[in-house]
């Protein structure tokens, strides 16, 4: 069996959130906001 | 793959050190704070929180690391590398997808979740979340592996 290792290093994209206005750093696929956990967000 | 059910934890040992992981069962967004940023990863339902204890510990400590972020949230704080109070922690949490266990990182100082520090003895293992369990590659032989489930309440006392 094989499991594949992600090798990025953390890097990450501003995000804010349509829902809250939340702003933040997101890493890795489908960010939510990390003060409502709505997925409706957008790369600032 | 290893069924692990959502109020279970796994315990992989060898010698003293152990891991514990358990899924997260639900999807939130968990924050990483550096010294001086601040990273949020989305969480899924079938990643795993795990705990690592090089040294051995307490497996209802590990457990409730885990709860605290599965179920509280809780950031997780990363210190700068070289950091002194890296020797002092005795148990390190990782969270995501896949997490690889390696005895050749500093212990609670690297923000990257698919690493995790843990004993010689049980460097090397990969672990990934799937539906109704974990899959496990490059356990060494010899490791224990075991599942258990933690009860905790609170009762408040009557003055």
């Amino acid at each position: 069996m094989d499991i594949d290792i992600p090798s990025e290093r953390v890097k990450g994209k501003e995000f804010r959130c349509k829902d809250c206005g939340e702003g933040f750093r997101g890493v890795g696929k489908n960010p939510i906001c990390p003060s409502c956990q709505s997925d409706n967000v957008a790369e600032a | 793959m290893i069924p692990v059910l959502p109020d279970e934890f796994l315990h992989i040992s060898k010698g003293s050190s152990f891991l514990i992981i358990a899924q997260a069962n639900i999807r939130f967004a968990l924050c990483i704070e550096t010294s001086s940023e601040e990273f949020c990863q989305t969480i899924e339902p079938h990643d795993l929180i795990a705990v690592s204890a090089p040294e051995g510990g307490e497996p209802e400590a590990a457990a409730m690391l885990i709860e605290l972020v599965r179920r509280h949230h809780t950031p997780l704080i990363v210190l700068p590398g070289n950091h002194p109070g890296s020797r002092r922690l005795r148990y390190v949490v990782s969270a995501g997808p896949v997490i690889m266990t390696s005895c050749s990182i500093h212990r609670g100082t690297h923000p990257e979740q698919h690493l995790i520090c843990a004993s010689e003895a049980l460097s090397g293992v990969t672990m990934q979340g799937v539906q109704g369990g974990v899959l496990i590659d490059n356990l060494p032989s010899g490791a224990g592996l075991r599942r258990f489930r933690v009860h905790t309440s609170v009762e408040f006392i009557q003055n």
